[in-house]
């Protein structure tokens, strides 16, 4: 119970943060406290203007760091899969490096090359801590989530799914690094209408010539080549239906955040990147590539009770007992 | 070791975003002087600025994020950004010799002032050489960052939390402009343009700019407004001659 509750406060408020670096950088206030680690050489400078955003992201992540770190242990009592303590203990890593990309953003003046991948790392600790809570769940972890029967017939599609869950987490986290190479040379708006670009399907020669076009086209194309891929993998989700309720429901979710993040995408161009829609943009870009994620995790787990099966076949019992998949 | 190994990626990070950072467009400025002393004369331009057509809906910015500026700023402000006088006259345009001129110029040992005062900066736009002194002052009973965000000379970004807190600060190459900005008070922007010479000005609410002491030539002068872009003009000077430069911009392309 612990472990489950732990690891999904955890996955919420690792969100939370990755929002809140989502304001710092929509109300361009990355700059706005010019020390690290302390902000006006204090622990609690005034919170006006952009300090507020930036110290206040500062703040969460700290918080949400600690509760990182206190998740390893809650792991290392109560988790039975050790496995667990392993991936725990990377997402503590990779949070602190995180941290320390976050101040040599602040030390050397916002340099788009450790921005981004300041965004592009703190999607990997979102998709460890998540990754962490559904394999914390006490029905993934002992399988009964899966459904014996459905696992061993739908075994080819289990391994198809697998493939286009990775496919679609690789292409959405490509898509996730080009927005953010577009944020931080704000090239946001460098073609200023949408679905079109410059009233024609692609610019010309010239206009790819302007400051951030190149950049910003690629990210509508890598929307385009991401979403194909996402609907293919959901389409494999909802024939697992019967290996599980969790592949339709998770499909559900899926398409429904793909829907809201083309909207939004649409919307960052009309709104001439509105603070609160460039946030949430964001922050569905995060849903959509963590839903990837959780696609091949749980799919990969629903296989494993397949090979321990094979591995024992006169105690088929056994596919579902728990332990380390 | 373990220091050593983590400075490495980080120092190699550092250089591709310095490569990356260098590799983005160059703003205009001349090359560095040489050693040899720069012409002076008696010539002169003169000129004014106007704004031609119908002229853009000022837009404002509502000050809600520091008690402070709200008191400063009760109503939502102007955004400073184009500011016409009478007969569309256009304020806070940077105009300078951008080609024609040569050779080294003493450097004024008095500095440039920058106040942020009432949560502005004043002034908003101004001319410096390159090597003299620029000295920031903050006025203002709350605090600002200075983000300095320099191209060619280097970019710096320091605290000044404290009223009457001042920073020096001094820029070696020519670059016009560089963008100044508190990200705390996101409004809060001022431009300056460093040159090697002495022959800039700064247009005033009426639009008018006088740039004195040119020797005679051919000069190519620009004229630089935030928002709406830079003109240039070919002017050519005999000894002691005085000559107008008129300048006229028109609403820039939305």
């Amino acid at each position: 119970m612990i472990v489950r509750a732990s690891t999904r406060f955890v996955a919420a408020a690792t969100f939370v943060l990755l929002l809140a670096g989502a304001l710092v950088t929509s109300t361009e206030s990355g700059l706005a406290v010019p020390d690290w680690p302390l902000s006006y050489g204090q622990l609690m400078p005034p919170m006006v203007g952009g300090i507020l955003y930036e110290h206040g992201h500062r703040l969460i992540a700290a918080a949400v760091s600690t509760l990182v770190g206190l998740q390893v242990a809650v792991l290392y009592f109560f988790a039975k899969d050790r496995g667990l303590v392993k991936l725990g203990a990377l997402a503590f890593g990779a949070i602190l490096c995180q941290a320390v990309l976050g101040g040599l953003t602040v030390i050397f003046l916002l340099p788009p090359a450790i921005s981004s991948a300041h965004a592009g790392l703190a999607q990997v600790v979102f998709a460890l801590v998540s990754s962490i809570a559904l394999l914390a769940s006490p029905r993934v972890a002992d399988r009964s989530l899966f459904d014996a029967t459905g696992v061993a017939r739908l075994a080819g599609e289990l391994l198809a799914a697998r493939k286009l869950a990775i496919l679609a987490a690789a292409v959405t986290y490509v898509q996730i690094l080009l927005g953010a190479v577009m944020r931080h040379t704000s090239a946001g708006l460098a073609i200023p209408d949408v679905p079109l670009a410059f009233g024609r399907l692609v610019p010309t020669p010239e206009q790819f010539g302007l400051p951030g076009v190149p950049i910003h086209f690629a990210h509508r194309l890598g929307a385009v080549l991401a979403s194909v891929f996402i609907v293919l993998a959901i389409r494999k989700l909802v024939a697992l239906r019967a290996v599980s309720s969790f592949f339709p429901r998770l499909a559900a979710f899926w398409s429904a955040v793909l829907v809201s993040q083309i909207g939004l995408g649409l919307l960052s161009v009309y709104s001439q990147k509105s603070v609160p829609i460039t946030v949430l943009h964001l922050g569905f870009g995060a849903l959509l590539w963590v839903s990837a994620v959780l696609a091949a995790v749980a799919i990969s787990r629903a296989r494993a009770g397949v090979r321990i099966r094979e591995s024992a076949p006169a105690s088929p019992s056994l596919a579902y007992s728990g332990g380390p998949g | 070791m373990h220091r050593s190994s983590l400075l490495k990626p980080v120092a190699l990070a550092s250089l591709c975003a310095l490569l990356v950072a260098c590799g983005k467009e160059a703003p205009s400025a001349t090359a560095a002087a040489p050693v040899v002393p720069g012409r002076t004369g008696t010539a002169r331009i003169t000129g004014s600025v106007v704004f031609e057509g119908v002229p853009p809906v000022p837009e404002t910015v509502r000050v809600s994020s520091d008690s402070f500026c709200m008191k400063s700023h009760p109503e939502a402000m102007d955004k400073g950004d184009l500011v016409l006088g009478e007969g569309k006259t256009i304020a806070n345009v940077f105009v300078w010799v951008k080609e024609g001129v040569s050779g080294r110029y003493p450097v004024p040992a008095k500095p440039v002032a920058l106040d942020q005062r009432g949560c502005q900066y004043e002034p908003r736009v101004f001319g410096v050489m390159t090597g003299q002194g620029v000295t920031v002052h903050n006025s203002d009973e709350t605090l600002h960052n200075v983000h300095v965000a320099a191209k060619l000379n280097k970019p710096f970004n320091r605290a000044m939390h404290l009223a009457n807190m001042q920073l020096d600060a001094k820029f070696e190459k020519a670059e016009v402009m560089v963008k100044i900005k508190c990200d705390v008070h996101g409004w809060m922007t001022s431009w300056m343009g460093v040159v090697p010479h002495p022959f800039f000005a700064v247009t005033g609410r009426d639009g008018a700019f006088a740039i004195e002491g040119l020797p005679s030539g051919t000069y190519t002068l620009e004229a630089w407004h935030e928002r709406l872009g830079t003109r240039t003009l070919e002017v050519t000077l005999a000894e002691a001659e005085a000559r107008t430069a008129p300048f006229s911009f028109t609403a820039p392309a939305p």
